[in-house]
C-alpha cells in the first residue's frame, strides 16, 4: 500500500500524543486548584496541538497541505477527545467508583454502596456535586428547598436529552 | 501552502461510514431491548461502517483506499469519538438528566424531594451494579457485591489514575 503525503502528519500527532497526557499530568500536579475542574485538560489540548502545528510548520512548511492539516488535525482531535474519555472516567466516573469503594470495603449491598461512595462520602454529595456544576455553569439556581432553570441554555440541554432519548430510546438515562 | 485537488473526496469515505454508522444505530436501538444496547455493539457498529464505507467507495466512486486512507481513517474515528462522547453524555449523565427533570416539570422547578421521586438515587446505583454485574466485574456474595478478579484490575488502574492525577474524591 502506498503511503501517501497524509500519513506523515497522522504518524506525528500519535508520535506527539505523550505531549498531551504528560503535559496534562504536569499541570495538573503543578496547578492544584481543584475548582479549576477540566481547565487543565483544555491547556494540554492546546499545548499537544500547538506543539503538533510548530513541529508540521517548521518540518514542511510552506509545502504543508489542507488534507494534510486536515488528517493530522482530526488524529489530534480524536487522541484529544479519547484522552478526555479515560481521563473523564478516572475523574467522574460513576460505575468505576461504585467498583472501588466495592474493593475498599470488601463486598457492599445497594444502600451499602450509597453510603459508602467516594471514601463514605454517600450518594448524597455526588448529586450535591453535580448541582453545584449545574450552578457554577449558570444553567440552574437553588430556590427555597428546589431547583429552577434560569437560562435557556438549561432549556435546551434538557430538552436535547429527551429529544435523543424519545429517538434512541436508551431507558429513562442518568 | 499548496492546494490538494480533492479534499472532498479524501473525507467523503469518512462521512459516508459515519451517516451509515448513524442510520443503522438509530435503526438498530429501535427495535434493540435496552439491557442490548451496550457500548461493545455501538462500538462494533462503528468499526463496521468504516470497512463498508471503504469498498462502496471503491466501486461507485472509484476511490482506492491507498489515496483516502491516512485523511479519512482519522476524520472518521474524530467523528465517532465526537458522538461517543454525545451519546454516553445524554444517556448517562446525572446533569443533563437533572437538566431534563427541571424540563419536563413544566414549571421548571423541581423541590429536591420531586427530583428524587422520578430520579431515585437507589436507581441510579441499581442500574450501574446490574451493568457491572452482567459485565462480570461484580459478583453477588451473602447478598450484597464483590468485586471479580476482573473488577480489581480496572479498581487497581482507576487507583493508579487517582494517584497520577492527584485527585481527592473521584466519581
Amino acid at each position: 500500500m502506498a503511503v501517501t503525503p497524509e500519513a506523515s502528519p497522522v504518524a506525528l500527532a500519535v508520535v506527539l500524543a505523550p505531549v498531551l497526557v504528560v503535559g496534562h499530568i504536569v499541570l495538573v500536579r503543578w496547578m492544584r486548584d481543584t475548582t479549576l475542574g477540566f481547565v487543565h485538560l483544555f491547556l494540554a489540548f492546546g499545548l499537544y496541538g500547538g506543539t503538533w502545528f510548530a513541529v508540521a510548520a517548521a518540518w514542511w512548511g510552506v509545502s504543508l497541505t489542507i488534507s494534510q492539516m486536515i488528517a493530522g488535525g482530526a488524529t489530534a482531535g480524536f487522541a484529544c477527545l479519547a484522552y478526555m474519555q479515560v481521563f473523564s472516567l478516572v475523574c467522574r466516573g460513576f460505575s468505576l467508583r461504585i467498583l472501588v469503594d466495592i474493593h475498599r470495603c470488601g463486598a457492599l449491598d445497594v444502600p451499602g454502596i450509597m453510603r459508602e461512595y467516594s471514601d463514605g462520602h454517600g450518594i448524597d454529595w455526588l448529586v450535591e456535586k453535580r448541582i453545584v456544576v449545574l450552578e457554577r455553569m449558570r444553567l440552574i439556581e437553588r430556590r427555597q428547598d428546589g431547583l429552577a432553570l434560569v437560562k435557556p441554555q438549561g432549556v435546551w440541554v434538557g430538552r436535547m436529552g429527551g429529544c435523543v432519548k424519545d429517538v434512541l430510546k436508551p431507558g429513562q438515562g442518568g | 501552502m499548496s492546494q490538494p485537488q480533492s479534499i472532498a473526496s479524501l473525507v467523503l469515505p469518512a462521512a459516508l461510514a459515519f451517516f451509515s454508522f448513524l442510520v443503522v444505530h438509530i435503526a438498530a436501538w429501535q427495535v434493540l431491548a435496552p439491557e442490548r444496547k451496550s457500548v461493545a455493539l455501538l462500538s462494533t457498529l462503528a468499526l463496521a461502517a468504516y470497512p463498508a464505507s471503504i469498498v462502496f467507495c471503491e466501486f461507485v466512486f472509484d476511490l482506492a483506499v491507498w489515496q483516502h486512507l491516512w485523511t479519512s481513517l482519522p476524520c472518521f474515528a474524530f467523528l465517532v469519538v465526537v458522538y461517543f462522547h454525545f451519546y454516553f453524555g445524554v444517556d448517562r449523565s446525572l446533569s443533563i438528566r437533572i437538566l431534563q427533570e427541571l424540563v419536563e416539570s413544566d414549571t421548571g422547578f423541581v423541590t429536591l424531594e420531586q427530583l428524587d421521586a422520578v430520579y431515585p438515587k437507589q436507581d441510579m446505583v441499581s442500574r450501574r451494579v446490574a451493568v457491572l454485574l452482567d459485565k462480570g466485574y461484580l459478583e453477588p456474595r451473602d447478598a450484597a457485591y464483590a468485586c471479580t478478579p476482573r473488577g480489581r484490575v480496572l479498581v487497581r488502574l482507576a487507583l493508579l489514575g487517582k494517584r497520577l492525577y492527584n485527585l481527592s474524591a473521584t466519581g
